[in-house]
């Protein structure tokens, strides 16, 4: 039984990642609360994307655990019906309209009679008008809008964003933040990874740093982020 | 709204139907198929001229030729549409079953490179005089087991393909050597149906090989999906 600590908790445990050559990443423990955004940092090739990409079942671990909700995870399919993700990539099918793409990816998450939520995602991400043209008519902005839109759709309890804010444009930067902002409210855990640290100051309520695949730093951050990260790696962001 | 495990027939359904809608609104890999199929129809129609005899020695050859290099040029498109915007990741991050998912691939790529022969056979069969409709069924069966073959080899390869450097270089020179066999079995089997083919016991052998070949890589690939997915 899970216990009131562990309930929608994201934990890894001596978590590593062996390359032929290299580790990517080394004895790594951490936690990741619900309802919190933690801004995962450190300079190219320090493990943020081979930790997401464990997190999201992409990649497998070489050493060490996972534990959600105080249960190890053992089942990938199903994690991945609890994690939502937003790459740098628009990862929405071109040829198919907004609507179209939401359709597949509800049906994809087993979602029941999904077409009430598709259309209030649309009208959030001010994609309603273009609900039926296809993709590729959209501007990169736009793409990422449905993109954001594909991930929340099936309200994920583990939201992975890995450079979320590519492609947004301004009005696009701050609605992408509300939108995980409401995800954080409702008991979600987020995970960001970003070199923007402005953008990622704005929404973090925690940091991990890593360099060279090891933690150097893990806790919560405030509004001292860019602070705490030229501290940890010796360097401004 | 809720959200359940999602049903493998539901996803084989849902993923089929969003490839060949893809395929009918951009017409991409069934045009360039379909292109490349006629052109090689037209260079072995002129390249191959001679009295109907001889061409029916040579028709074999040429209508596997087609599957080979149309069977090949599908599967690459056909995985190209997922790595254009990673969409790929993000269908093999739902909690859809994975294997589903190949098997619903493996299914357009057959459509697909079988229906490019459907058009290319009585094309080539006009062109070369050869006279096909009394084993058309039979021919029919050998091809859709040679496309078979192409969807099961190749698919999965198109898959771990996909991000590759030279992709589209790297992807014929696997499958050609490991659809070999189907070829091969294709070419024989087509041969004794028309009768070109002297001291063979007939053409149960070479069906049995190509539907066991078929079995044996569809099977295998749909279990190994899951490990070729996961880095």
């Amino acid at each position: 039984m899970t216990s009131a600590a562990e309930a929608g908790l994201l934990r890894v445990e001596g978590l590593g990642r062996a390359y032929d050559d290299h580790y990517a990443l080394v004895d790594l423990d951490a936690e990741f609360p619900p309802g919190s955004v933690t801004a995962l940092l450190g300079p190219n090739g320090a493990g943020k994307s081979t930790l997401i990409g464990i997190l999201s079942t992409r990649q497998s671990a070489t050493e060490g655990r996972v534990y959600f909700d105080g249960r190890r995870v053992a089942d990938s399919a199903s994690m991945r019906q609890r994690i939502g993700f937003v790459g740098h990539r628009t990862m929405v099918y071109s040829e198919l309209t907004a609507r179209e793409n939401l359709q597949f990816f509800a049906r994809m998450f087993g979602l029941v009679s999904p077409d009430d939520a598709i259309d209030a995602l649309l009208d959030r991400v001010g994609l309603m008008r273009d609900k039926d043209r296809p993709v590729n008519g959209f501007s990169r902005g736009m793409s990422q809008r449905l993109t954001l839109a594909r991930a929340l759709l099936p309200k994920p309890s583990i939201l992975l964003l890995d450079e979320p804010l590519t492609g947004l444009d301004q009005a696009g930067v701050r609605l992408a933040l509300t939108l995980f902002r409401e995800a954080r409210d409702a008991g979600a855990v987020l995970i960001m990874a970003s070199h923007d640290l402005v953008a990622t100051s704005k929404l973090a309520d925690r940091a991990l740093i890593l360099s060279s695949g090891r933690k150097r730093f893990e806790g919560a951050t405030g509004e001292d982020l860019a602070a705490v990260y030229a501290e940890c790696i010796g360097e401004a962001a | 709204m809720s959200g359940a495990a999602p049903g493998y027939v539901a996803i084989l359904s849902a993923v089929l139907v969003k490839d060949l809608r893809a395929e009918l609104r951009s017409k991409e890999t069934l045009a360039t198929m379909g292109l490349f199929g006629l052109v090689m129809t037209f260079i072995l129609a002129f390249g191959f001229t001679a009295d109907p005899a001889t061409n029916r020695r040579v028709i074999p050859g040429a209508l596997w030729i087609a599957l080979l290099f149309a069977g090949t040029l599908g599967v690459g498109r056909t995985f190209a549409r997922e790595a254009k915007d990673d969409a790929f990741s993000a269908l093999i991050l739902s909690p859809a079953p994975r294997s589903a998912v190949l098997l619903a691939k493996m299914i357009v790529n057959f459509c697909l490179s079988l229906s490019v022969m459907v058009l290319v056979t009585p094309l080539l069969a006009i062109m070369l005089r050869v006279d096909l409709l009394p084993s058309l069924g039979p021919i029919m069966l050998m091809l859709a087991l040679g496309a078979g073959g192409f969807a099961v080899v190749g698919t999965p390869l198109a898959v771990m393909a996909v991000n590759a450097r030279f992709a589209e270089v790297l992807l014929p020179m696997v499958v050609f050597p490991m659809v070999s066999p189907v070829l091969i079995g294709g070419v024989k089997g087509t041969s004794v149906i028309l009768g070109t083919t002297f001291g063979d016991d007939g053409v149960g052998g070479w069906i049995q090989l190509m539907l066991a070949f078929d079995v044996a890589f569809g099977v295998g690939g749909l279990f190994l999906f899951e490990r070729m997915v996961t880095e």
